[in-house]
């Protein structure tokens, strides 16, 4: 009996070993880091403000087709990142409807998500398992017109918000050619682009672009200059 | 051959079909990137059952826990047992929470995330110590089969193990391994790999550390003799 109780001293030293192990790697983001990105934000804020402001004017790119920006985003706590003003996925939608000119439009639901990283994750995977549909606030003016949707999305456990798929099943995208991009924080387009295709057999679903969150919130000029490869790659611009 | 023995024989070779089902299930459900979710859980499901029977099957050993003598070696295979077993629980509980279609009104309302973390850390975890635990017990089975074949079947083995622990070593760093097991990552990270060159990553690195395991335990015993 001894003997069975010194192995389970080992079993158990080692399990909280372990656990103290991925306890101290799990630290939260440092603070100063979101604070700086926050203060820059806000300078940017105004001037993408402007620049979409414009564009939504003057939709029409050079090749002479219609570019339509659609993205979900989420900004106040998450992962990596602290809290932000702007979410990852918002700040590439502005640069590309900079680059492309196409008009900008942001898919929100009628109600908003926790800006608590914890309770977001919750509401999110509930909604996943429920496979929900939620309530989206705006339509977009003029869908027919445009012949290109970017279409821009987080990665929220391991597929797009479900927001996004009231998005898409809310239009007529039969003839359209649909360009994903998307953020994440490891798990790059999670077979969103096979998810999105099968959603809209219709359209056309082009390979996406993923970039990392916290590269598009904190290296802005590396996102930048991945778009831009990006689009020139697809011909658009 | 009498009816006991022959009878003995079933149960043998039921045992290994059990422990080659359970592998074979749980190289599928780490490759879940490819096999989508509604069948992850399916598999998930069906281990859940494999893993009951291997437990039936082997009831024995927890009545043989409170007997015989302890050395460094038993100590070790026990404790890599309970530390599996352990694992394995919080590996079937946070997947059966977490499920999206099979158990999906067990939902719970809240701590989702928490319950994602532990499903990533332990069935990557699972995979090395029940590559251990595999190891651990690989020389029964491996007398076994030596006695009755001859010595080619021996080299093979041995070449098996050498290429599947150097493949293996690879793969677990080229998999990230190391960063879900203390959830460096927090987020599981799509391989581009097709799903075949996949598996036999996920054999190699199953077998290879079976393999280092088998080796270190004769070692061990050879020192000793
Ligand atoms: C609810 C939720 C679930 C997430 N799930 C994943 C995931 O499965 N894989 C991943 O790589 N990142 C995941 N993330 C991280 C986000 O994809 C990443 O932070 C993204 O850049 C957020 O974009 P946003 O700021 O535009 O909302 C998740 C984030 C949240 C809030």
């Amino acid at each position: 009996m001894k003997k069975v109780i010194t192995v389970m001293i080992m079993v158990f030293s080692i399990v909280t070993l372990v656990g103290c192990g991925s306890a101290t790697n799990n630290t939260p983001p440092a603070e100063s880091s979101a604070t700086d990105t926050a203060t820059v934000q806000k300078t940017e804020n105004r001037i993408l403000k402007d620049s979409s402001d414009s564009s939504s004017e003057n939709s029409t790119s050079d090749s002479g087709s219609k570019i339509l920006v659609a993205y979900f985003s989420r900004a106040g706590e998450n992962y990596n990142v602290g809290t932000v003003e702007k979410g990852n996925t918002q700040i590439m939608a502005e640069m590309i409807a900079e680059e492309t000119g196409g008009t900008l439009f942001k898919v929100e639901t009628v109600t908003p998500y926790p800006s608590s990283y914890d309770e977001c994750t919750d509401v999110a995977k509930q909604e996943q398992n429920d496979n929900a549909r939620p309530e989206l606030k705006e339509a977009v003016d003029d869908f027919d017109d445009y012949d290109t949707i970017i279409l821009g999305f987080p990665i929220w456990w391991g597929d797009m918000p479900m927001a996004m798929y009231t998005f898409l099943e809310s239009y007529d995208f039969s003839g359209k050619t649909v360009l994903p991009f998307n953020t994440h924080e490891g798990s790059g387009e999670a077979g969103t682009t096979g998810k999105i295709q099968s959603a809209l057999p219709q359209a056309t679903a082009l390979e996406g672009l993923a970039v990392q969150g916290k590269t598009a919130q904190e290296d802005r000029n590396d996102t930048m200059t991945t778009i831009q490869k990006w689009l020139s790659q697809n011909e658009i611009n | 051959m009498n009816q006991g023995s022959k009878r003995m024989m079933w149960k043998k070779s039921f045992k290994y079909f059990i422990d080659l089902l359970m592998i074979a299930l749980f190289v599928l459900l780490m490759s879940n990137q490819y096999t989508g979710q509604l069948a992850h859980e399916w598999i998930g499901s069906g281990m859940l059952f494999v893993v009951l029977m291997h437990h039936w099957l082997n009831r024995t050993w927890y009545k043989a826990l409170s007997k015989g003598n302890y050395n460094i070696i038993r100590m070790l295979q026990t404790s890599i047992d309970f530390i599996l077993l352990l694992l394995i629980i919080a590996m079937m509980v946070s997947g059966i929470l977490l499920s999206r279609y099979v158990f999906v009104w067990l939902q719970p309302e809240t701590g989702m995330n928490s319950l994602r973390l532990i499903h990533l850390a332990s069935s990557h975890w699972t995979v090395l110590l029940m590559a251990a635990h595999l190891g651990l017990y690989l020389s029964v089975f491996l007398k076994r089969i030596y006695r009755n074949e001859k010595q080619a079947i021996r080299v093979i083995f041995r070449l098996c193990g050498i290429i599947s622990a150097i493949f293996g070593l690879i793969s677990v760093m080229q998999l990230n391994f190391v960063d879900y097991m203390f959830l460096q990552t927090e987020f599981y990270q799509y391989s581009e790999d097709s799903f075949v060159l996949y598996m036999i990553r996920v054999v190699s690195i199953l077998l290879g550390t079976a393999s280092l395991t088998h080796l270190f335990m004769k070692l061990k015993r050879r020192i000793k003799t």
